[in-house]
């Protein structure tokens, strides 16, 4: 798998390295100009340039949490067998979003998180991932509406239910409402601005990474979508959908051509 | 009422299409709810999604006529394979979300309306929860083996 962390990633280590940049760039928007996240990308100011790019490092941002949360050893078995597939979804779409910002002219800019909230137990994560999905959806949402070139809509229309696909298995794991909405849009535009204060998310920081001292923290990540209970539910349990998925990863490993197909 | 122009009268076609696949579903889920072969919370479930369902129909609706377009009317009744399980209900139920999610994904690249195509998209979400939800009700993996649409 790729591993586009930096060697010796650890969450404290990756906080100090990366709190240069995300101190001076707390801001971060999908709308133009606010959109861009720094001097290199406001440079660059194209529309489907900076929104792709913005997807480009999104991404990034998720597959480098995701690896953070798996060297905590807090999660279960399933539950990190889960995980990792869904690292293997959002390098896919990184890869996809690499593609088009080197085919417009620019250059890749991964995202960071600045501050990660306080992960004591598999629930945080669970909630964190649930949060940065919710994200994902959300920009994917608004992607749609900001490209102006049709593949480049496509893309993202082609990512955004995979990206749901996660909200929802976290949702059911978390005992949350799995189908909370007839209309899922994810978070909104304006809540990505203020969860990204929040983590402090900016550009990640150069292999070098300094250690200037870190803005005070803003509070208030990790409240998701209210929950509906749907604890008399028998689906969506995460033993199910763990046993599924660790299932499915075990046959498509003993076989190639034995993934689960649900049809 | 002056005729639409060809996008539009388009947009209006997709739309019905996607009508026409609401109100089947919609259908089937009543259907299979009075088999008494649902236990009650998967049936709780089902009567969520048929909800939902009956939710995106109305949008759809409600859009086609703003385009001037008639919206298609249900049929009395739709084929639907032997269900003899809940298994059965439910696999059927998961190859009509599937069908659902992927043909929304196809209509949202066709349909020239921005604003269309974000109600599209936020109706294929939707289905996809559907096919998590149903997915991992029957033990199956529950998102896709693919990291891009369409589902499988």
């Amino acid at each position: 798998m790729e591993n586009p962390g930096k060697t010796g990633f650890s969450r404290r280590s990756f906080i100090k390295k990366s709190a240069a940049a995300a101190g001076a760039v707390a801001l971060i928007s999908m709308s133009s100009p606010a959109f861009v996240l720094g001097k290199e990308l406001t440079m660059q100011a194209s529309g489907d340039l900076d929104v792709a790019n913005f997807e480009y490092g999104l991404e990034a941002l998720a597959i480098a949490a995701y690896q953070a949360a798996a060297k905590t050893g807090l999660l279960d078995k399933p539950v990190l067998d889960i995980a990792l597939k869904f690292v293997d979804q959002h390098v896919a779409h990184q890869k996809a979003w690499e593609a088009e910002v080197t085919r417009l002219g620019g250059k890749p800019q991964a995202l960071a998180i600045g501050k990660y909230p306080d992960l004591k137990s598999q629930g945080d994560i669970l909630a964190f991932a649930k949060t940065l999905e919710e994200v994902a959806v959300g920009s994917y949402f608004i992607a749609i509406q900001k490209f102006q070139d049709a593949s480049r809509v496509n893309i993202a229309a082609s990512i955004m239910p995979i990206e749901m696909e996660h909200v929802t298995v976290y949702a059911a794991a978390l005992k949350q409402d799995p189908i909370p909405s007839s209309f899922p849009t994810g978070t909104s535009e304006a809540d990505i601005g203020k969860i990204a204060t929040a983590l402090m998310i900016g550009p990640a920081p150069a292999a070098t990474g300094g250690g200037a001292p870190t803005t005070a923290p803003a509070s208030g990540i990790g409240g998701g979508n209210k929950q509906d209970d749907y604890s008399g539910v028998v689906i969506g349990t995460l033993a199910a959908i763990g046993a599924a998925a660790a299932g499915a990863l075990a046959l498509r490993k003993n076989n190639q051509t034995q993934t689960a197909d649900k049809e | 009422m002056p005729k639409l122009a060809a996008p539009l009268a388009a947009d209006v076609d997709l739309l019905n299409a996607a009508i026409a696949l609401e109100q089947q579903a919609i259908w089937t889920y009543g259907a299979a709810a009075k088999t008494n072969l649902l236990t009650p919370d998967v049936l709780a479930v089902a009567l969520k999604i048929v909800g939902q369902h009956q939710d995106h129909e109305k949008a759809w609706t409600t859009e086609v006529t703003k385009l001037s377009g008639t919206p298609p009317k249900a049929k009395d009744s739709y084929d639907l394979p032997p269900l003899k399980t809940q298994e059965d209900i439910l696999k059927y139920a998961l190859s009509l979300e599937i069908l659902a999610a992927n043909t929304y994904f196809d209509v949202l690249q066709k349909l020239t309306s921005k604003t269309l195509k974000s109600i599209s998209a936020s109706i294929m979400n939707d289905e996809t929860t559907h096919v998590v939800v149903l997915s991992s009700a029957l033990g199956l993996q529950p998102f896709n083996t693919s990291a891009f649409m369409p589902l499988k």
